[in-house]
């Protein structure tokens, strides 16, 4: 007898239910509706699915994953048959684990012939990872002939001109991506990405521009659109674009250190100095310390900058700039040119301050002139104290 | 010469990289149970950006399976400052308001919650539970309805609303909707004890046998066996008592009660001691019933049956 259905259950009468308990084998003595309960029980616990067990299939692509490409590659052997493309797709996957590389180019090849337009896909990263990017590239070719205009292939595409070299093409075939699909208003992004790594700054920054006008809150685009706009020597815009994410996130640390840079490369060192010194203080990484020590330096405050060196050889003892850096602000290491000192005719004195002017020059003269003598007591008496220079001087 | 942070090769924000890599390997972390390394990353992310409402309800979380609630509560109440939307944010406050046992301020996050979501069914089944916890039955008993309005075929629910009704005292109502939540879900445990506990509060011991014996079925615990102890010697059956109420002592060894009745139990059987056979609804005689008709042992059935 086959099982009774739940509902077959639920509505039977007496007799049948003292029917189904002989067949399945339970005990048909007790309160009708307890009866019922037991065969109720019963069924569900025989209709429920069995668990499932992974088959061979399963087994070499979870040994692949877990990084067995030798079992994977025996068991994925076992599972081939000429007519299912897929079988050779995972042992293409196997042998690329594995590291054979061409192995892995001809199972994808074998299951492209087979009529798997993915498998081109699995050849190009089979190519790419030996680094023959222009047969990877090829591969991605007929797989957009077999699937013209998907995404995927157009950004495996994009993606392996960019590793090769061929950054203009690059970007044109994200371009045709982005006709394509003109919902993916993040693929904007990865063409100003792209034409930044290419050294267009100047395209980057409009592929920005469209990026953060079909989503304003995309710190990521405003933070690369500055950075593109610095680059191609705006440095006003690329001011707006940083403050942009800065309103938004004051504690944006990457903005913070650009927008300091902007300010620098712009001449106003000051609050170029107060950016990055805010932004080492949000996110302490040697390349922002790195930026603040310098333009530190270049501010001369020889003494911070030497500290904010010091704070990037704590993060990283053998960073060479910074090693540099500290060897040349040493106070002791500044003052002995030996060649200057050989020639000049006085003892030079530490500059401690800033050069003077030629009219402080010419008062410093005029001070050391003066003949030292001693305080005259004046006529009047002196209803305020003295200044304490003048006391010091004398 | 300076140049933008890092203008790194493969992308322009180094701390993007960093915030994702870190959110990436703290949930890793929290999914594999090292809640510790979970901690640490989710503050490293919370350095990279303080703002970042997903990392503070990751770091609730954390600190919530970590056991210091009052952290997990300041975590998730920095998560809803930055995204007060947040259902995930509200369900985690809630919750840990829930473990502090402070139950109005759980209402009130509830109700916040559903003032943004109205049709929230969790939401609705939480705020529930924590008004019966504060013994506000009409209140939970109310949002058990709205419940079983949005789904009918919500089992807790059901057995919430049950719950609800046994403590207002109305049985027959809340012998109801048990039986719907045994309906919608046959091996629903708490629907089936709160069964139990009705049939052991209505001296029904038959029934309570029988509803103690399927909850045993699907868990173990040392109180129910002593129910089905008292149950066994109110059904005048010694030796089933007696098995009983030694198997809640090796359960539970310090239960005083088990120990009275296993005394009980012994002095009984030297009185009497019925076989119920393969009857296991002895005890539930109903008249008019088929299978009762058939029963061999109906007269003392019904003798014991209330």
């Amino acid at each position: 007898m086959s099982l009774p259905s739940l509902a077959q259950v639920e509505h039977a009468d007496w007799p049948t239910l003292k029917q189904m308990c002989t067949s399945l084998g339970l005990n048909p003595k007790g309160r009708s509706a307890i009866v019922r309960m037991r065969v109720l029980d019963q069924v569900r616990r025989r209709t429920r699915p069995e668990p499932w067990r992974p088959g061979p299939e399963s087994q070499a692509a979870l040994l692949t994953r877990l990084g067995f490409p030798e079992e994977a590659t025996r068991v994925w052997e076992s599972t081939i048959r000429f007519d299912a493309p897929a079988p050779w797709i995972g042992l293409g996957r196997t042998y690329l684990l594995a590291g054979e590389l061409q192995e892995a180019a001809k199972s994808f090849d074998r299951a492209a012939q087979m009529g798997d337009a993915v498998a081109h896909l699995h050849r190009a990263e089979a190519l790419a990872a030996g680094g023959d990017f222009e047969d990877a590239v090829r591969a991605c070719d007929a797989y957009l002939a077999a699937r013209p205009g998907d995404l995927r292939g157009l950004l495996l595409k994009a993606n392996f001109l960019a590793r090769g070299g061929w950054t203009d093409e690059a970007a044109a075939v994200v371009r045709t991506a982005f006709e394509a699909h003109p919902r993916s208003a993040g693929l904007w992004r990865g063409l100003g990405v792209l034409l930044l790594k290419g050294g267009r700054a100047e395209a980057a920054a409009e592929s920005f521009r469209e990026a953060v006008r079909s989503d304003p809150k995309d710190e990521t685009s405003w933070v690369n659109r500055g950075a593109a706009l610095l680059l191609s020597g705006r440095h006003r815009e690329a001011i707006g674009a940083f403050r942009q994410v800065l309103e938004s996130d004051p504690r944006h640390a990457v903005a913070l250190n650009d927008l300091g840079i902007a300010y620098f490369k712009a001449g106003q060192s000051k609050s170029a100095l107060v950016n990055l010194e805010r932004a080492a203080k949000h996110l302490e990484i040697p390349p922002i310390l790195r930026n603040a020590a310098r333009v530190q330096e270049m501010a001369r405050q020889r003494p911070q900058a030497l500290a904010t060196y010091e704070r990037v050889l704590r993060l990283k003892p053998r960073d060479a700039e910074a090693l540099a850096a500290r060897k040349r602000l040493l106070p002791g290491h500044a003052r002995r040119p030996a060649a200057r000192k050989r020639v000049s005719r006085r003892p030079k004195r530490a500059r401690l301050g800033a050069r003077p002017s030629a009219r402080k020059k010419a008062k410093a003269i005029q001070r050391r002139a003066k003949p030292r003598r001693k305080a005259r007591p004046k006529s009047k008496p002196r209803t305020k104290p003295h200044p304490k220079r003048s006391k010091r001087r004398r | 010469m300076t140049q933008p942070a890092e203008t790194s090769k493969d992308r322009f924000l180094p701390s993007v990289d960093r915030l994702e890599a870190a959110i990436r390997s703290g949930r890793k972390a929290l999914d594999g149970g090292r809640l510790d390394e979970a901690l640490r990353e989710f503050n490293v992310a919370l350095k990279l950006k303080p703002e970042y409402d997903a990392a503070w309800l990751l770091r609730g979380h954390a600190l919530r399976r970590l056991g210091d609630f009052d952290g997990a509560l300041q975590s998730f109440a920095q998560a809803l400052k930055f995204h007060r939307e947040s259902e995930e944010g509200w369900m985690g406050l809630a919750s840990v308001l829930h473990d502090l046992s402070r139950y109005p301020e759980e209402v009130e996050a509830y109700d916040e919650l559903l003032k943004l979501r109205p049709r929230f069914v969790e939401a609705w089944i939480n705020k529930g539970a924590a008004l019966h916890a504060l013994k506000d039955f009409t209140g939970a008993l109310a949002c058990y309805e709205k419940v079983l309005a949005l789904r009918p075929e919500h089992a807790a629910a059901w057995n919430n609303k049950g719950a609800a009704l046994l403590r207002l005292g109305r049985d027959d109502a809340a012998e109801t909707c048990f039986d719907e939540a045994l309906h919608f879900n046959p091996d629903f445990y708490d629907a089936m004890v709160n069964r139990l506990l009705l049939a052991q509060k209505r001296g029904h011991h038959g029934e309570t046998v029988l509803w103690a014996d399927r909850a045993l079925r699907i868990r173990e615990a040392g109180w129910l066996w002593y129910v089905k102890g008292l149950a066994h010697l109110g059904l005048l059956e010694s030796t089933l008592a007696i098995t009983s109420f030694e198997r809640t002592l090796s359960l539970d060894p310090s239960l005083k009660e088990a120990k009275a009745g296993l005394r009980r139990a012994k002095a009984l059987r030297e009185k009497v001691d019925f076989y119920r056979g393969v009857y296991e609804c002895f005890g539930t005689f109903l008249e008019g019933d088929p299978g009762c008709a058939e029963c061999e042992i109906v007269a003392r059935c019904r003798e014991v049956t209330k």
